[in-house]
């Protein structure tokens, strides 16, 4: 299993789309870094005092984490997508499965890879914004550039943090795999994923508009309850309404990807794979 | 003491070794469509048998249920004893495999590729570079398998097949989108691997290549065996003879009294007959004894191409249903 996993890590990480996507993740914080330095500097004074917050230590902490899951819900689906569908479009798996790898095994590597993928992505993507709030402190902010905390009561917080962040991923990850072995479609299961990732806020939030019981139906929400365990607050303050417990979405998160993980092996393990001409 | 040391010095009887490949009464439908029924053979190693049909004979479907790529409905497939289904990893690691077209990793290079199938396989890099020397790519390995030729590629699969030396060696047509050069190498090498005694199951549609490389031959048609044994028994089984009379008359009228001679095919004083194999001598002295005139009696020589040809055509129009397997030759054994 290893050995398999090894591979895959080798796959993923020579993989373009991939490393695209890291490389936009970066862009894409350092794009968000800009726009809140100014929005601090020239904002109205209330808004101007919130993005201050964000660029500052601890706000810029868990700023970095919120956009690293923010980006990730997207491209980490379209990552998973793609290197799940080209084992079937290129026909790779008629090279890698007759080398007697089990077939659980095989999809098992995949996915442990994806979420080594997925740790490297929100490091390097909560790393710009993390390595550069010292320095906006000091230069442009006019504020300490750290401050000292209460170290131990942070010190969870600061290690939960990418704990969760990287945990809330697993769900479009798992899903966008689980769809891509069903249909064996990567347009598909990125549209569905993606589709998801948008949708489930709005609809939890029509639901529980509706009051009764049809606001206990997000609860049961895979990609809404993944959401909340990154957005939960690591350094206290409010929690935003609607959110589901901590403790709940972390439950409900973990049912739903075992049920998906175990029915996708199983499907995996079933279907025959075809053998089609390769371009 | 003394019943300990005869008992040491009595050599325990060695079981026969498995046979490479065992299959027995393989079966996969599709819906209603039975795409492989009732296939069952045997490889004994060192033997190289071709696997011949017409396209969507099933050949591939075997392959791929022996590979564990396709879920069979019924059926056993035992590598060196190793069960392929419930031990896939036992078993399948005796086995190297080339599927119809070449699947590779395009963004990574040929090294690379056979690099993972090493690691999944584990054997030492080294063997890298011996396979790719062996299929004349060591120049190109460091290229990314997307900029490789069709012909390139084959060749590539044919080094990821023999990287940790398997003892069954499956070859789906090796030699497809190569240039006449490489198809001469191809067949060179398969030759040379046949020749150092490795035991191959090789799908070709050039039968002439078949004829030359394989010891053993198998036949399907509509996903039933419709001939198989070794080649030479079923090339020199001939019973087709061509005889030439002046006097078809008097041939007639020996031919009725002959149950067991089947006429063919008649023009002008060319009679093609069909005569069972331990029959040849009586017929002989039949003719001569009835004064039949003989200007030419010969065995025609029947190429594997006119053999594959008889035993696909014949099941495809002969009765417009498919012809039943034929149990003498059931299984391939040297």
């Amino acid at each position: 299993m290893l050995q398999a996993v090894a591979v895959e890590w080798f796959k993923l990480r020579r993989l373009r789309l991939f490393r695209v996507s890291v490389l936009l993740g970066i862009a894409l914080s350092l794009f968000w870094l800009a726009f809140a330095l100014w929005m601090a500097q020239r904002g109205a004074p209330a808004v101007r005092e919130q993005f201050v917050e964000r660029l500052t230590f601890p706000g810029a902490y868990e700023q970095a984490f919120l956009l690293a899951g923010g980006f990730g819900e997207t491209f980490l689906a379209i990552v998973t997508a793609t290197f799940v569908a080209n084992e079937y479009s290129w026909g790779t798996w008629r090279l890698i499965l007759p080398t007697g790898l089990p077939r659980w095994q095989a999809l098992g590597a995949k996915l442990l890879a994806l979420l080594a993928g997925t740790v490297v992505f929100v490091l390097a993507t909560a790393f710009v914004p993390l390595s550069a709030a010292p320095l906006l402190a000091a230069f442009w902010l006019d504020r300490p550039a750290l401050v000292a905390p209460d170290m131990e009561a942070w010190l969870v917080a600061v290690l939960l943090l990418p704990v969760r962040t990287v945990g809330s991923l697993v769900a479009p990850v798992v899903l966008a795999l689980a769809l891509t072995v069903w249909t064996r479609s990567q347009s598909v299961a990125v549209g569905i994923t993606i589709g998801l990732v948008l949708t489930e806020g709005v609809l939890a939030a029509l639901l529980q508009g509706l009051g009764g019981w049809w606001a206990k139906i997000p609860l049961f929400f895979y990609l809404w309850n993944a959401e909340a365990i990154a957005r939960t607050p690591a350094f206290g303050g409010a929690v935003p309404p609607g959110t589901p417990p901590l403790g709940q979405a972390v439950l409900v998160v973990l049912c739903w990807t075992l049920v998906l993980a175990a029915l996708t092996v199983w499907w995996f393990q079933r279907r025959d794979i075809e053998v089609r001409a390769s371009s | 003491m003394r019943v300990a040391s005869v008992h040491a010095r009595q050599a325990p009887i060695s079981a026969p070794p498995p046979p490479v490949l065992e299959v027995r009464g393989l079966t996969k439908r599709y819906g209603r469509r039975v795409v492989l029924r009732d296939l069952s053979l045997t490889l004994e190693p060192g033997q190289v048998l071709g696997l011949l049909g017409p396209n969507g004979a099933g050949k591939t479907t075997a392959i791929c249920a022996l590979l564990g790529l396709v879920r069979p409905d019924a059926g056993e497939v035992l590598i060196l004893g190793n069960d392929a289904r419930r031990a896939p990893q036992a078993a399948l690691r005796h086995v190297g495999a080339l599927v119809e077209s070449p699947t590779f990793y395009p963004y990574l290079s040929g090294w690379e590729n056979l690099a993972i199938l090493a690691r999944l396989r584990r054997v030492p890099e080294r063997q890298i570079a011996t396979s790719l020397d062996r299929v004349g790519l060591t120049q190109a390995a460091q290229q990314r398998v997307g900029t490789y030729s069709l012909g390139m590629r084959q060749r590539l699969a044919i080094a990821a097949a023999i990287l940790h030396e398997p003892a069954l060696l499956i070859l789906d047509e090796p030699t497809n989108g190569l240039d006449p050069q490489g198809i001469v190498e191809v067949r060179e090498l398969v030759r040379s691997l046949a020749a150092s005694g490795q035991t191959i199951l090789l799908c070709s549609h050039v039968l002439a290549e078949v004829q030359q490389t394989c010891s053993h031959v198998l036949i399907l048609a509509h996903g039933e065996p419709v001939a198989s044994g070794a080649l030479a028994d079923l090339l020199t089984g001939n019973r087709t003879f061509r005889l030439r009379t002046p006097e078809r008359a008097r041939l007639h009228t020996v031919l009725q009294q002959l149950s067991w001679v089947q006429v063919l095919e008649e023009n002008g004083e060319t009679v093609r007959l069909l005569i069972p194999p331990e029959r040849q001598e009586a017929f002989s002295r039949l003719l001569v004894e009835h004064g039949v005139p003989v200007l030419e009696l010969c065995r025609e020589e029947t190429t594997l191409e006119q053999f594959f040809l008889t035993m696909t055509e014949a099941d495809t129009f002969a009765s417009g249903e498919p012809r039943r397997r034929r149990s003498i030759w059931s299984r391939v054994r040297g």
